[in-house]
């Protein structure tokens, strides 16, 4: 469903991506593990074009989209998450779920004007939508509050139904369990495998190993810029290349 | 008295639509434009020009919109890759290329002398006697459809995409808004209202030039939308004619405080005007009034459901 090749990224002089190729399958859930500074997270942004890669190609869906503006991918349904939560703080909960709507006249100045009653049929039906959301992450409550009042996990969870707004078939998700209290982990991983079974495909950077080996059909292991293996969570917990990678050689 | 009123509230007009043009640029996408009074400059000229060589009312006010709004987008468009802050720099340019074209080519704006003679709309009809009061119901008009549209257009779809982009591009971007598109719509539809305020200025006084159109009109937009709180247009109403109350009532102070001379009450007068401001930001700073934000519906969706089934 999305194949990444010998993607390479520098920033300055460091090579935070050297040639990392990867293949996510749809339906899967794919962690990508590996110790800090192994670029998971430019790979995620170059997928996400939040960053624009040096070289190499991103296929989604069978088209090149290396380099597409983020708003290109979500449209064509690939949406992501941040590992420090990015919402819109002058936005209501609802605001923020809202905007995540998948229409055109979103971008009109004209339509309010022109064609008040279909805008306004819309956007009752897409705050039904995003009313449900919110009741689904259990934030139904405060969808008039605007996100600064909320808990880290919270706010994980308020982006989690930002990106499911957009009916996604893709969600990259960048350490939805970072920072969030042990308790609202379990409560993320519930949510995430209901939307699994639902068919989304999910793309998981995370440390928390809890997590990963709760969600995870196949794990990705990356090191130094680079894919370094991949397998079943057991299969990439044993090897000793990845015991290597983390510990740094040591043992 | 009624004469000074009349001119006073037609002046107050014409700022809260300059006003008006900010709020959607900075109060809601978050690109500051130093360069309004450039923008209502080239509405103003461009008005004059279309009515001195016969063009009627809304000929000259609808090709100002046009040529502000084209303009707007230009310069917007060409400082986007520039990061955000040069925007500042770029607009306080445009400002004074419009300054300093107004003054130096003749041939088409009369240079400092300005162009005079601006024909007043249907004043044949109305007479000189009742006309302020004419012309002043003629901006208030105005300056009800431009707040009517701009607050149907920005509590819907529109609006919240811009608050997005000005909260997190990237964001606004990720959730699937083209946000350079945002901003380019943002930058016309400031553009466009400028371009009204300029029209009504040059029939308001039927004589521009290049003095007319200061640093301090860009000021007093700036201080309307502070006072009244960013995003919100019912807010910078409030703020545009605070503002205005606090210029003109402190007119007053001489026939008050007769120990000051003439020039030293101008002097504290703009004291006063700032004092009020700063005032207002250390008790309110967040402005008058909040921006819109959509309410959830009073009913639960589940609720919704189980009523429905």
């Amino acid at each position: 469903m999305l194949s990444v090749q010998s993607l390479t990224k520098k920033f300055g002089g460091v090579a935070a991506l050297a040639g990392c190729s990867l293949e996510i399958p749809e339906g899967q859930i794919t962690a990508i593990i590996g110790p800090n500074g192994a670029g998971k997270s430019t790979l995620l942004n170059c997928i996400a074009g939040a960053v624009t890669p040096d070289g190499g190609h991103v296929r989604y869906l069978g088209t090149d989209v290396t380099g597409a503006k983020p708003y290109i991918l979500a449209r064509n349904r690939l949406v992501r998450t941040f590992q420090i939560s990015r919402e819109l703080s002058s936005l209501s909960l609802l605001e923020n779920v809202l905007l995540a709507r998948q229409n055109a006249s979103d971008e009109s100045f004209f339509d309010p004007i022109l064609f008040p009653a279909r805008v306004r049929r819309q956007q009752d039906a897409d705050i039904d939508k995003a009313m449900k959301l919110l009741v689904r992450v259990g934030l139904e409550g405060l969808a008039d509050a605007t996100p600064n009042i909320l808990s880290g996990g919270q706010k994980k969870l308020l982006e989690l139904a930002r990106a499911l707004m957009l009916e996604p078939r893709m969600v990259l998700l960048d350490e939805p369990a970072a920072g969030v209290a042990p308790p609202m982990v379990q409560v993320l991983i519930g949510i995430i495998k209901e939307l699994h079974q639902e068919g989304v495909t999910f793309v998981l950077v995370e440390h928390n190993m809890d997590m990963v080996s709760a969600l995870s059909d196949q794990v990705c292991v990356m090191a130094e810029g680079k894919d370094l293996m991949s397998g079943s969570f057991e299969q990439v917990a044993s090897d000793a290349r990845v015991v290597e990678a983390y510990l740094g050689g040591v043992l | 008295m009624i004469a000074y009123l009349t001119t006073i509230m037609t002046l107050v007009s014409i700022a809260v639509l300059i006003a008006f043009a900010l709020n959607v640029q900075w109060g809601m996408c978050g690109m500051v434009n130093f360069g309004l009074a450039g923008f209502v400059a080239l509405g103003a000229y461009t008005t004059a020009l279309i009515s001195l060589n016969g063009g009627g009312f809304f000929v000259s006010v609808f090709a100002a919109i046009i040529v502000c709004a084209v303009m707007g987008a230009i310069v917007s468009l060409i400082s986007m890759r520039l990061s955000e802050d040069y925007l500042a720099v770029v607009t306080l340019g445009f400002g004074e290329i419009i300054r300093l074209v107004t003054l130096n080519e003749g041939w088409l704006t009369g240079g400092a002398l300005g162009l005079p003679g601006i024909p007043r709309p249907m004043i044949d009809v109305i007479g000189t006697d009742h006309y302020e009061v004419f012309f002043l119901g003629i901006c208030v008009v105005i300056v009800g459809i431009v707040f009517a549209g701009l607050e149907i257009a920005t509590r819907g779809p529109f609006g919240r995409s811009l608050r997005a982009v000005r909260d997190d591009d990237l964001v606004a971007s990720s959730l699937g808004k083209n946000v350079l598109l945002l901003r380019v719509k943002a930058f016309a539809v400031g553009g466009g209202i400028t371009g009204i305020a300029g029209s009504l200025q040059a029939f308001q006084f039927s004589y521009i030039d290049p003095s007319q159109f200061t640093a301090i009109m860009t000021a007093y937009a700036f201080m309307a939308v502070i006072a009244g709180g960013q995003g919100s247009h019912r807010g910078l109403i409030l703020g545009a004619c605070s503002v205005m109350f606090l210029l003109e009532a402190t007119r007053f102070l001489k026939d008050v405080v007769d120990v000051l001379d003439n020039s030293q009450i101008a002097a504290i007068r703009l004291i006063l005007i700032g004092a009020g401001l700063i005032l207002l930001l250390i008790f309110r700073p967040q402005g008058l009034l909040r921006e819109y934000r959509l309410k959830a519906p009073k009913s639960s969706p589940s609720s919704a459901d189980s009523t429905a089934t």
